[in-house]
């Protein structure tokens, strides 16, 4: 596979194709690619499914207006969709925060999808703005990984139900989606291995005295709270019962703290964007910061030695998804949207920045490629699903594979997901005394 | 040319131009509107400001109205809820924070003005005094202005290059010998902020004073240096009362920008001290709108009640 991602091979088009009908076992997706290596016939079920390259399905007089973040809504994304299905696709790039304003204020009636955090999505169910997309009309969705279907599996929360709750209008029957999940991680510190010179295992580094004026937080007043309790709670230095929707005394706890070692000048930056977390530990501004696993690879691209934790606290996990405009114009290119997102390709296109896709559909497509190891030895699947050399967390540098190890290992260490708190009000209260402190 | 023939040119650019009837008609209801308009001297002011308080009470009344009416609203997660209470000003008033956060505003953009006004005063006085050839006074000027046609957001990113650990002045530092180990202190500290405030602003005051400068009578310059005035004498005695003017015109232009400072405080402060309008972003952030509104209102407030004081200190018509 190229770098661009749509320009597969012809061989690996073909091995691609067959190993993800075969992974499936779907009859749906299993007529996906009948493709000879002489002729270049598609016989297609489904306008979402893969065409060789060079193909282009005719176009369709629907048009799909989505909006997300720049990590979802990318241009090439959309041009694929486009040259697959037929349909007409634009997209806006925004922040979390504004694509949720603009469609509380009206504006989701310029859109059909919406791709967002789902902590943030239940601001739009809740105002009516979207519609239960069946589970049928999803097709790749039986190749779900069982995180989420399952409330026993690897990484489910059974205390706040995440992620089922704010997947499932009804998580028990499981017959509708609030929200398709598209990608999905969990967050950690972003460190630069050669400046401090051993391995950060604990949210507790970032408030070491040891590393003093050298350490970058978020300006996040739910997430940043949220780890500071997971490590005081885990480490027994404060009660807290659950680190991912405090109480107001838990909080002010876990503020007070925080002020605390701000005052002593603990804190070197307090980021605010993606950008700008990549920037401060690429110049080396701070030597950690709490992270995203995205940072730490756009880092690393640079040519410069960041590591992402394997935290003994555990990781802060969170989902992104796609969900449905109540009235959208544009139905059929919706559907066809979300069944592209999980059709694989997508997938596997975001794995190398460190996301996971909600199903398995993507292994075909990075067993396929060896583009993260220079040395060629393990392919993309097993250097981002599997860990590369060991499925353990690196330790040292420099390493090969996924600085946490394997998909198993990280899912089976969460501290908590990402939920959106009782009380936000009082934690952005709080956050501001924080900030002013 | 014959009688016929100037009859006929007439009829033709008669027709050219317009139908006589409507001609007839324009200019009877051009002369009626001047009749009505000399009688009525007091309609013309008014239908000369309507359109522009049309577009004032369309894209700055009607939103201004609307936040002070949210402000008075709740949050709800999905939503403001009409629910009318005050608890948004009691909470954002009772709390130590906002007044401390304010307090840091009115510190910071003081801060931001002494220094304008320290670094623009010379650089004015030296392109109207100094600068003797009027195309290198343009071109000085433009040098001053060119910045500012790059957006904002550049100009003050430009800063994390150039002041960063590795960035230009610390490499020069280092390599002169000068510092061991890279100053922390040029980027996201209070004194980076103001650094990039200072060149934010800083033509803001230049413009105005130049122009007050430009106003001021060559013989009153001269007359002083005859009665033996020092240049500083002269500066101080002469050309500061006499620029006072643009002195105020460039602080207020200051101070209302200043005041509604949010990006230098995250970029190149650190955004470890927010100021009252990043306080406003932080509470959308997590869709509390209502107390984002009530903190809007009460810096519109604050802001209003600084521009009046300083209109009081100085009448600015007299620019």
């Amino acid at each position: 596979m190229s770098d661009e991602g749509t320009q597969v091979s012809r061989r690996e088009f073909v091995q691609a194709g067959l190993q993800l009908g075969a992974a499936l076992g779907v009859s749906g997706l299993g007529g996906l690619t009948i493709v000879g290596e002489a002729g270049a016939q598609t016989k297609r079920q489904y306008p979402w499914e893969s065409l060789p390259t060079g193909e282009t399905a005719p176009p369709t007089k629907l048009h799909l207006r989505t909006i997300g973040l720049g990590v979802s809504v990318q241009d090439r994304f959309l041009r694929e969709f486009e040259r697959r299905t037929g349909h007409k696709a634009t997209g806006k790039v925004t922040g979390l925060t504004p694509m949720i304003t603009e469609w509380l204020a009206g504006g989701y009636r310029n859109y059909d999808t919406n791709e967002t955090n789902a902590n943030r999505n239940a601001a739009l169910w809740n105002a009516k703005l979207l519609q239960p997309i069946p589970v049928e009309k999803v097709v790749p969705w039986k190749a779900a990984r069982d995180l989420f279907t399952n409330p026993k599996a690897l990484g489910h929360d059974e205390v706040s139900g995440w992620p089922l709750v704010e997947i499932w209008v009804n998580p028990t029957t499981q017959k509708e989606f609030k929200l398709v999940p598209q990608f999905f991680n969990c967050d950690s510190i972003g460190y630069r291995y050669d400046l401090i010179k051993e391995d950060v295992t604990s949210w507790g580094s970032l408030v070491d005295p040891k590393y003093k004026g050298k350490v970058g937080i978020l300006n996040d007043s739910l997430l940043t709270p949220g780890w500071c309790a997971g490590y005081m709670k885990k480490n027994n230095l404060a009660q807290i019962k659950r680190s991912d929707n405090m109480t107001r005394k838990e909080l002010d706890t876990v503020i007070d703290f925080l002020i605390k070692r701000k005052r002593e000048g603990q804190f070197r930056a307090i980021w605010e964007d993606y950008g700008q977390c990549v920037n401060m530990l690429a110049s080396g501004e701070i030597w950690l910061a709490d992270s995203w696993n995205p940072v730490v690879e756009d880092v690393k691209k640079q040519g410069v030695v960041c590591k992402y934790a394997f935290p003994k606290e555990g990781f802060t996990a969170w989902f992104h998804g796609v969900a449905i405009a109540k009235d959208t114009p544009n139905l059929q290119a919706a559907i066809d949207y979300v069944n592209f997102c999980l059709e694989g390709w997508w997938g596997a296109q975001v794995a190398p920045q460190g996301y996971y896709s909600p199903t398995t559909t993507c292994e075909a497509y990075l067993k396929a490629s060896k583009r993260s190891d220079s040395q060629g030895r393990f392919n993309d699947y097993e250097w981002w699903y599997l860990g590369g050399e060991s499925e353990e967390p690196k330790k040292g540098w420099p390493i090969r594979g996924r600085d946490t190890g394997s998909f198993r290992k990280r899912w089976s260490n969460v501290m908590h997901w990402m939920v959106w708190p009782d009380d936000a009000d009082y934690y952005a209260k709080r956050w501001n005394d924080f900030l002013s402190a | 040319m014959t009688q016929t023939t100037m009859r006929s040119a007439g009829m033709t650019s008669s027709r050219r131009n317009a139908p006589p009837a409507l001609e007839v008609f324009t200019t009877l209801a051009v002369r009626c509107r001047v009749a009505f308009l000399d009688r009525h001297p007091g309609v013309t002011s008014w239908l000369l400001v309507l359109p522009g308080t049309i577009w004032m009470m369309l894209f700055v009344g009607i939103p201004l109205a609307s936040i002070v009416l949210f402000s008075f609203w709740r949050s709800g997660f999905a939503g403001l809820v009409p629910d009318y209470n005050v608890e948004n000003y009691a909470a954002l008033l009772g709390g130590r924070t906002f007044w401390r956060i304010t307090l840091w505003t009115y510190e910071v953009v003081l801060m931001a003005l002494a220094g304008v006004i320290i670094l623009a005063y010379p650089a004015a006085y030296a392109i109207w005094r100094v600068v003797r050839d009027d195309r290198w006074k343009t071109a000085v000027l433009l040098l001053c202005i060119v910045p500012f046609w790059t957006s904002y957001l550049t100009r003050t990113i430009t800063w994390l290059p150039m002041f960063g650990r590795e960035g230009v002045v610390n490499r020069v530092l280092v390599a002169l010998g000068v510092i061991g180990e890279p100053l922390e202190i040029l980027l996201y500290t209070p004194y980076s902020m103001m650094w990039g405030l200072w060149s934010l602003y800083i033509v803001f005051m230049i413009g105005p004073l130049y122009h007050s400068m430009t106003k001021i009578d060559e013989d009153v310059m001269s007359a002083a240096a005859m009665l033996g005035a020092t240049p500083v004498r002269t500066f101080f005695h002469v050309v500061l009362p006499l620029t006072r003017p643009g002195l105020m015109a460039g602080s207020l232009f200051v101070m209302v920008l200043g005041l509604g400072e949010f990006f230098t405080e995250r970029v190149i402060g650190g955004a470890q001290n927010p100021m009252l309008a990043g306080l406003i972003l932080r509470q959308i952030d997590i869709f509390q709108w209502a107390s984002a509104s009530a903190i809007a209102v009460t810096l519109t407030f604050l802001t209003l009640v600084t521009v009046s004081a300083m209109l009081r200190l100085f009448d600015l018509r007299k620019v």
